[in-house]
């Protein structure tokens, strides 16, 4: 087997990663938008216009592979980009950041332990890599830009049983984007994208109150120092979180444990078990208008034009419906086997950052 | 169809060299890595790979009941049988759940039931239907209660669009996704949903 990890990515990739941060760059203008809803700070409400893809459809099963092979190259280039690997640096430290230099999904070890008489296990904080706009949605002239860094983001997705607080990941897609768009429709609607402002999301393992502290964390992590622009995000963030680690909405931990009473024993007769499930599902069905404006249609039906969500997110346009500068060529190499990272050579120095 | 030992092998390796090169591990002092390292080399002098165990006969007896107890589920025969030899993992966006742990226990890959608790509450029509098994940046991987399969569901679209041969070619296909290795012996697929589990041996149908 061919073994390409040590592959520099390509001039087309980094480029279309450049333009990936650029655009980033130009999605809010105000950073203070960015606390605007504390529950999911840093995240906009992307409206776009769209419709679901046939799942059988030729263009999905293009859209799939493509990415496939493509996802490697550009952990790699989203690691060497002079912004994005100072971002990278501060979402995922630096032993994630080694694991996107090889074009894997980001991890970093938190523990080893050993229960009695059980075999040593680790704990890792685990990252994927995830489509904004999902790949079952056709966006009218937009399908070039569906598998494009501009259309990526690395979301922390680590789950700790019943917890599923550090994986924002599955709160989007459950509350937002699966009920928008899982009922095929004939014709085009907007649908609402929870889109991050940043390339990885959240964006700090640490809190910082101030730009030094920032900058020194930094210089710590043998980072280049950020543009205004990012750190200025990076503040605001951390801001909104209150300097503590996000958490996605208590409310939504409150849904899934109520769902967790629904298959007990007692439950089990078909007619209440349906009955449940049909509330729960209405509930959540209730939660995600409470985010979503009057034109978003969920399951189907439009909330309507006298809806106010009580949950108020920035709202953008991304223009994620255009062409990209720079498009990425489809017929790429399948990503390739890891090898193994090396050691790094500098150890961390503590710095004024407060740990969270 | 056998699970891969090659692969699970490799992938034992690679979460060696991980931890060797981790923040944490170069952050333990001399007593404690030297500890770790003892207890790395015991688990392997007892046949055991080294950071993907495979679960205790007590942790499946207790997942058992608790999936029926709390899930309304029995697990079928043959994910017992693969959790006795891989309890899970999580690499390079691919999980395979393992054996839930006790509250005051850490959790060091997705529990079965917890996982499926939060899915079945996010896309209620899945609930019961599909028994989740794991999950990459892609698919979910479940067993299809009423047909007795194991297949791949759309993240998108949350329906299937694979059906894999059993759950050995599931975690195989696995597994290649997770350390990156693709050129196993394929298991087809054009993507499309089959109406009848492949008679071909294989590993993978997510690159092909």
């Amino acid at each position: 087997m061919s073994n390409s990890s040590s592959k520099p990515p390509s001039a087309e990739m980094r480029a279309a990663v450049d333009e990936a941060i650029k655009e980033l760059e130009k999605l809010i203008s105000d950073p203070a938008s960015i606390g605007a809803c504390p529950e999911l700070p840093g995240i906009v409400l992307d409206r776009i216009v769209g419709q679901p893809l046939d799942r059988t459809s030729e263009e999905y099963d293009q859209t799939t592979k493509a990415y496939v092979k493509m996802r490697g190259e550009y952990l790699k280039a989203l690691a060497l980009h002079p912004v994005g690997r100072s971002l990278s640096l501060l979402a995922v430290g630096p032993d994630g950041v080694r694991l996107m230099e090889s074009g894997h999904s980001p991890s970093s070890v938190i523990n080893a332990a050993q229960a009695i008489d059980q075999p040593v296990r680790f704990r890792r904080q685990h990252y994927n890599c995830h489509h904004i706009i999902p790949k079952s949605v056709a966006v009218a002239g937009g399908r070039a830009a569906i598998n494009h860094p501009r259309n990526f983001v690395i979301a922390n997705t680590t789950r700790r049983g019943r917890d599923q607080s550090q994986n924002p990941h599955h709160f989007w897609h459950a509350l937002f984007l699966h009920p928008q768009t899982h009922r095929s429709v004939d014709q085009s609607n907007p649908i609402y994208i929870p889109r991050p402002v940043f390339p990885l999301y959240p964006p700090i393992r640490d809190g910082f109150r101030s730009a030094e502290g920032l900058r020194k964390q930094l210089a710590a992590l043998g980072a280049t120092p950020l543009p205004e622009i990012w750190e200025g995000r990076i503040l605001e963030f951390s801001k909104a979180t209150g300097h503590k680690p996000y958490s996605v909405p208590k409310q939504f931990h409150e849904l899934t444990q109520g769902f967790g009473e629904l298959f007990k024993k007692e439950n089990r007769d078909p007619e209440a078990n349906q009955a449940v499930r049909d509330k729960l599902a209405a509930k959540a069905e209730t939660f995600a208008a409470e985010w979503l404006p009057g034109d978003a249609c969920i399951n189907g039906k439009t909330l309507g034009p006298n809806h106010q969500p009580k949950h108020q997110l920035p709202v953008v346009e991304s223009g994620l419906t255009t062409k990209p500068s720079n498009k990425i060529s489809e017929n790429r190499k399948r990503q390739e086997k890891r090898v193994r990272p090396p050691t790094p050579a500098r150890r961390l120095e503590p710095s004024q950052s407060v740990r969270i | 169809m056998n699970l891969n030992e090659k692969l699970l092998r490799e992938l034992s390796d690679l979460f060696l060299g991980d931890l060797r090169s981790s923040e944490y591990y170069r952050g333990l002092g001399a007593d404690d890595r030297a500890n770790l390292e003892k207890q790395l080399a015991r688990d392997a002098a007892n046949g055991v790979r080294p950071l993907v165990p495979g679960a205790s006969p007590d942790q499946v007896a207790k997942l058992c009941a608790q999936c029926e107890a709390e899930l309304g589920v029995t697990l079928p025969a043959s994910l017992l049988l693969v959790l006795t030899v891989v309890d899970g993992f999580v690499e390079n966006g691919v999980s395979l759940y393992g054996a839930d742990r006790e509250p005051t226990e850490e959790e060091t890959v997705p529990g079965l039931i917890a996982q499926n608790l939060a899915l079945w509450s996010a896309f209620p029509a899945t609930a019961q239907k599909y028994l989740f098994v794991g999950d990459s940046e892609l698919w979910f991987f479940a067993y299809e209660i009423p047909t007795s399969t194991y297949v791949a569901i759309s993240r998108s679209t949350v329906s299937p669009v694979h059906r894999f041969s059993g759950l050995e070619a599931l975690v195989n296909d696995m597994l290649a996704q997770a350390i990156g290795r693709f050129d196993e012996d394929s298991e087809d697929t054009s993507g499309a949903l089959q109406s009848q589990a492949p008679k071909l041996p294989g590993t993978d149908f997510s690159l092909n």
